[in-house]
């Protein structure tokens, strides 16, 4: 909860502000890191703090949680981040590569899963592409994970992401017998948009 | 199976969710018995709990609490999936896990409805097959399918080559499944092309079926140049009296779907999608779920803030619906992605939830158009934020509403229909002052019915079959109307020409 209401405070004061595609004004930040030390404690705080908002319905844990390990394609959605970490064009990045990688090498840094499909999401047409792009995992004291994420609305977005990143966290160390380490996100952009500002600083006054 | 254990079961059926007090159980189901005779309640009470007690030690009913002075409480005991009682008759009881949603209040005084409320999740309302491409088995496979998994109507375009080739075989199927499923079955037909379905467009008259239905589909100039085997269907169809449905191409290029509740269609813009990138798609989905509202019951009860009010709570209760829809569409949608094979993602990159007006009539007590001009705009701004949020969250889904009207009184809670009926003597009234400015009222509408809307013009009196061409044409050329129909149903008497609304 702290890293989030100090990544938003840090978003609006330094951001700068920009009208993207679609006409909506937004912040942004670049580069930006954000490590959460423990994340095992209070990783869905986030969400529930948006969902009292009571202004949106947002997605709920199952579905969040689902879409991060489900391994086949669902038809409901455009593509699911399960997908392409289990069946990346039929491989599956984490039984396949990361659990013989880290079981016979567990200081290995070449603990990458990647998301981005060139073949899909490098053409101009199509918008539904993946915001989550690669996930390294690396064993140090527990297993850390550090997530990079291309383009993402820290305010309604992150506490999702976070959630999710958490919970392939918790699956990996689980099927590696490691213990959870710290979980990093590194956005390239970082954005919050205006129309969203009222209830961002309710959150960052509600966390001072 | 029994009068009474068959009640039981129907009304699990229709309220799958639903904890049941045993005399609320006896007053549902044996309401024709009921009687406030205390001697005569308790021997319905009895025979009642005989079933319940049955259906409980068969496991399909379990008491789920005990309430006052020993009142048992019934509910299903199944979590998903179905049950299927085989019996004399064969019920088939689903547990959707269907949420709560926040328009029960407006639905228990009947002033809004969910379409075909045992199904609203597991089933979609209408799907559309192109049939480009397609073995007739493989076709006939995926038109199985495909009734199975909706609860009004499935579409299909492009099936002229079997028309051609399988005429009876298919014809004979169409009609088959449409029956033994009790669902529409909404062809399109390109006008272009109908110089060689000829033999088809016969064998479909000689069998008509009403749960078959077909829409010529083409430009005024395309019905100019096919009039010599068009004057022949014209004649075919008013002799046996079917509907002739007509879409206008060139004011919207998306098929038209005819369902039981109304019509369905895609937005011109989505349809252009469709084509440029998934034309080679053998099945998408139409329409997911559709809530409708009894607009005139409505306004009799409530007022224009509430109507606002209801409109954004219905928007939410479907996307509540899609939620689980997608949750487990693996589940209730699985047989479609061996057809759309390595593009199963695709199946909703085109669907729409709908909203339904119905008993509308926009020159009474308050005016309807404007009310839509302001109350759509909200509805289609919560669709897009919800959109946007999924999306931050890794999640792309779509989540569309669409507006139409509902074209027939398909449940007894819905008021009775009061709307204009405008008779014209020959095709001049056509162009008549009244008519047109009705037409103009409805090409306005249409404005806001983006998910399709009808006109239908009933044929009347001893006319020629080139009088209805040329009405046809005249009408096609003179309104913004994209889809309409002619029904022939009520040809009667000496009366010239007789058009309604």
């Amino acid at each position: 909860m702290e890293a989030w209401s100090t990544a938003l405070e840090l978003v609006l004061t330094e951001g700068v502000s920009f009208k993207d595609s679609e006409g909506r004004i937004c912040k942004e930040a670049m580069n930006l890191t954000i490590t959460v030390l423990n994340p095992s404690k209070d990783i869905r705080k986030p969400i529930e703090e948006l969902t009292k908002l009571k202004k949106w319905t947002y997605p709920d844990f199952e579905e969040l949680k689902n879409i991060m390990l489900q391994k086949s394609q669902s038809s409901s959605y455009e593509y699911t981040y399960g997908h392409r970490i289990f069946n990346f064009n039929l491989k599956d990045q984490i039984h396949d590569f990361l659990k013989p990688l880290l079981t016979s090498d567990p200081t290995s840094r070449r603990g990458f899963v990647s998301l981005w499909d060139p073949e899909k999401d490098s053409n101009i047409e199509n918008k539904n592409i993946p915001g989550l792009v690669g996930i390294y995992f690396k064993k140090n004291k527990g297993l850390d994970l550090t997530a990079f994420i291309r383009s993402n609305d820290i305010f309604v977005g992150w506490p999702a992401n976070i959630y999710q990143l958490y919970c392939i966290q918790e699956y990996v160390a689980k099927l590696l017998g490691f213990k959870i380490g710290k979980l990093t996100t590194f956005s390239t952009s970082a954005h919050v948009f205006e129309d969203n500002i009222n209830d961002i600083r309710r959150i960052i006054n509600r966390n001072l | 199976m029994h009068g009474i254990e068959e009640g039981i079961l129907q009304l699990f059926k229709e309220n799958p969710e639903r904890e049941f007090k045993t005399t609320e159980i006896v007053e549902k189901v044996c309401s024709q018995n009921f009687s406030q005779d205390k001697l005569l309640k308790a021997q319905l009470h009895r025979k009642a709990l005989y079933y319940l007690n049955k259906l409980v030690d068969s496991e399909i009913l379990k008491v789920s609490k005990v309430i006052g002075k020993g009142e048992k409480c019934f509910s299903l005991t199944i979590q998903h999936g179905e049950i299927l009682l085989k019996g004399k008759k064969t019920i088939i009881i689903s547990n959707t896990g269907a949420p709560s949603t926040p328009i029960e209040g407006f639905e228990e005084s009947k002033l809004i409805l969910k379409y075909e409320i045992p199904t609203w999740i597991t089933k979609l309302n209408s799907v559309l097959i192109n049939a480009s491409g397609l073995k007739i088995k493989t076709f006939f496979t995926l038109l199985k399918e495909s009734v199975i998994s909706v609860n009004d109507s499935v579409g299909i375009i492009n099936l002229e080559n079997l028309m051609i080739e399988h005429s009876k075989d298919l014809l004979d199927k169409l009609i088959e499944l449409s029956l033994d499923y009790s669902k529409k079955i909404s062809v399109s037909i390109n006008i272009s092309k109908l110089h060689k379905i000829k033999e088809f467009l016969k064998l479909y008259v000689n069998s008509y079926n009403n749960n078959l239905l077909l829409v010529f589909e083409g430009s005024p100039s395309e019905l100019h140049s096919q009039s010599r085997v068009f004057l022949e269907i014209i004649d075919l169809f008013k002799e046996k009296k079917i509907k002739l449905n007509i879409k206008n191409s060139d004011i919207s290029k998306a098929p038209y779907i005819i369902g039981k509740i109304g019509s369905y269609t895609f937005n011109d813009k989505d349809w252009n999608v469709f084509l440029e990138k998934d034309s080679e798609l053998p099945l998408i989905s139409l329409s997911q779920s559709s809530i409708i509202v009894d607009v005139n019951k409505f306004f009799k009860e409530k007022n224009v803030s509430d109507f606002r009010e209801s409109l954004l709570k219905i928007a939410n209760s479907l996307l509540l619906g899609n939620i689980i829809q997608r949750k487990r569409s693996d589940e209730f949608f699985q047989q479609f992605d061996s057809f759309n094979k390595n593009k199963k993602n695709r199946l909703f990159s085109y669907s729409s939830n709908y909203i339904r007006f119905w008993n509308y009539d926009w020159e009474k007590n308050y005016d309807f158009v404007t009310l839509l001009n302001s109350c759509i705009p909200q509805v289609k701004e919560f669709c897009s934020n919800e959109e946007t949020i999924y999306k931050s969250c890794g999640m792309p889904i779509r989540f569309r509403i669409s507006f139409s009207s509902v074209s027939k009184r398909f449940d007894d809670n819905l008021s009775h229909r009061d709307y204009s009926k405008v008779e014209i003597k020959s095709i001049k009234d056509i162009e008549s002052v009244k008519i047109k400015k009705f037409l103009r009222t409805r090409e306005e509408l249409l404005d806001y019915f983006d998910g399709g809307d009808r006109v239908r013009f009933f044929r009347t009196g001893d006319f020629e079959n080139k009088d209805v061409l040329q009405e046809i044409i005249l009408i096609m050329n003179s309104y913004r109307l994209p889809y309409f129909c002619f029904d022939f149903t009520r040809m009667r008497g000496n009366t010239k020409l007789t058009h309604y609304f």
